[in-house]
């Protein structure tokens, strides 16, 4: 079965994923992070037996090897904080990795919903339906003030953090892009790149997610979210439209050089492959460069990853991982026509 | 001693001026120093009525010590389910389990608020949730157990602004009684 970051008809150009997350524990249990082994392992045996009914394929997360935990990480299944940890944990995962049940994490439950492009209302929906499920065979912690306790602070109420994922290969270098970042901060919302700064973050990947859970509606959270989500969107599109009027051939070039580079080297670090792959996702979008087959070159940017990369080339020295990222790359981007 | 402005009042602020080492001692009251725009800072401390032994103290060091003590008293209290103490919550920025946010409400709700930006859930509800006052025949009932709550949550208030640790104490395990009796009634 096919991953959901490998379906590339629900990507969009800007919109690469919407997700939501909802944090949960159980009444009268303390929560992971105050637990000992036992009284860990324990929690973990009744939560996953609760959850099988759902027929989900269960991982025990402190019995898998460390690779599986840092490939779960790179695909936002995890978070890297968790992938480290020994603690008893445990996952449900769909095998389309679009839906995931993280037990015993900083929270005793953790439900994660995932869809390609922008798509909060079929995403919202299916979490909801999960949490309605699991609230009727768990007690929920909750207060009629503070709502769904969280251990951090930062989750409580909702314990909804919904984010989408954008591409923003063109207005993330212009000099105002910070000041939005600041302004979007003043209304609650965090845009932060998947890897950090702007300057640092190759491959133009930010995350539009809720910084409050408190005293907000799971729906008003959701809309916040996508109205600077779609701000975002509008601008990075309208910009990018205007750029191809005046410097198409530039643009070629650019887009064209990258699918080269990518298609015929050797040797790849991280930070090229993000430049190059996020070149020419914007290329295809923008109806510069065609390929062959329709691809997802988000597909793409989570294969190159340390993680992943052990996961399907198989096991190579750590001085070797340039190499083996080319010979990925290489044998995965489609061609074009 | 009078005022060297006003000549009126009686001057409790001294202000010693160096210019290119020449040095010059006024003496002022309150009012002409706030109004001649300097030593603004200490004639709002002699306004009102703070007590010129409490400067002192603050002075040579000994309110930093007092608020050191009470800070120390503050960070051993300890959710009683989960051992968790506000020192640690402090540090580590995270709960140990449901019942914390009752323990540490007072001290913490503050905190939550401007983390948030809000203190009140507005959103979605478990099914098996019951809100308090939401049956109609025991209203009476839940609503007198919820003046108790309130009473005592505002005694527990006093007696940590009080630094009586051992009567709050007593007053947060009277609260968490009451609240489980409440639940168990619903």
């Amino acid at each position: 079965m096919s991953k959901w970051y490998e379906d590339v008809e629900r990507q969009q150009d800007v919109y690469v994923f919407s997700r939501v997350r909802l944090s949960r524990n159980i009444k009268g249990r303390v929560f992971p992070g105050k637990m000992d082994d036992q009284e860990a392992r324990q929690t973990l045996g009744m939560l996953a037996a609760g959850f099988a009914p759902l027929g989900l394929p269960y991982r025990d997360l402190s019995r898998s090897p460390e690779e599986y935990r840092k490939g779960l990480a790179e695909r936002r299944v995890l978070n890297s904080e968790l992938a480290k940890r020994r603690t008893p944990m445990g996952l449900y995962l769909s095998e389309d990795e679009s839906k995931s049940i993280l037990l015993c994490g900083d929270d005793h439950i953790r439900m994660q919903c995932i869809q390609g492009g922008l798509a909060f209302r079929s995403v919202w929906d299916r979490m909801n339906e999960l949490d309605d499920w699991a609230g009727e065979r768990f007690a929920y912690a909750f207060d009629p003030k503070y709502g769904y306790l969280t251990a951090f602070p930062t989750n409580v109420g909702t314990g909804l953090r919904a984010s989408v994922l954008l591409h923003l290969p063109v207005i993330s270098n212009s000099k105002q892009f910070r000041s939005i970042m600041d302004e979007a901060k003043r209304i609650g919302i965090s845009i932060k790149g998947v890897f950090g700064e702007p300057a640092e973050n190759y491959g133009a990947l930010y995350y539009v997610s809720n910084q409050k859970t408190l005293g907000l509606t799971e729906d008003e959270i959701i809309v916040s979210v996508q109205r600077v989500a779609a701000q975002l969107a509008g601008q990075e599109r309208k910009t990018r439209q205007e750029l191809l009027k005046g410097h198409r051939n530039e643009r070629e070039d650019e887009v064209y050089k990258s699918y080269g580079v990518l298609k015929y080297a050797r040797k790849l670090t991280m930070k090229e492959g993000m430049i190059y792959l996020s070149q020419v996702r914007g290329g295809i979008y923008d109806g510069v460069i065609r390929t062959e087959k329709p691809a997802s070159i988000y597909g793409l940017m989570l294969g190159i990853q340390p993680g992943n990369l052990r996961l399907t080339m198989g096991s190579f020295e750590p001085e070797k991982i340039d190499y083996v990222r080319a010979d990925y790359v290489r044998s995965h981007l489609p061609e074009v026509v | 001693m009078l005022c060297e402005r006003c000549r009126q009042r009686e001057a409790n602020i001294k202000y010693t001026e160096v210019i290119n080492g020449v040095k010059t001692e006024h003496s002022l009251c309150a009012q002409c120093a706030k109004e001649m725009d300097f030593g603004s800072y200490y004639a709002a401390l002699f306004d009102g009525d703070y007590s010129v032994g409490k400067l002192l103290s603050g002075l040579l060091g000994f309110q930093p010590d007092a608020e050191e003590q009470e800070e120390k008293k503050i960070n051993q209290i300890a959710c009683p389910t989960c051992r968790t103490a506000y020192s640690d919550f402090i540090r580590e920025s995270r709960f140990g389990c449901p019942d914390c946010y009752g323990t540490f409400d007072l001290l913490m709700g503050e905190k939550i608020k401007a983390l948030q930006g809000n203190n009140t859930h507005t959103g979605k509800v478990p099914a098996d949730y019951h809100g308090p006052t939401e049956t109609g025949t025991d209203r009476g009932e839940k609503a007198s157990g919820e003046e108790e709550l309130s009473l005592l949550n505002s005694r527990l208030k006093e007696a940590i602004q009080e630094e009586e640790y051992e009567l709050a104490a007593k007053y947060r395990d009277a609260i968490r009684e009451l609240k489980e009796r409440m639940e168990a009634d619903v």
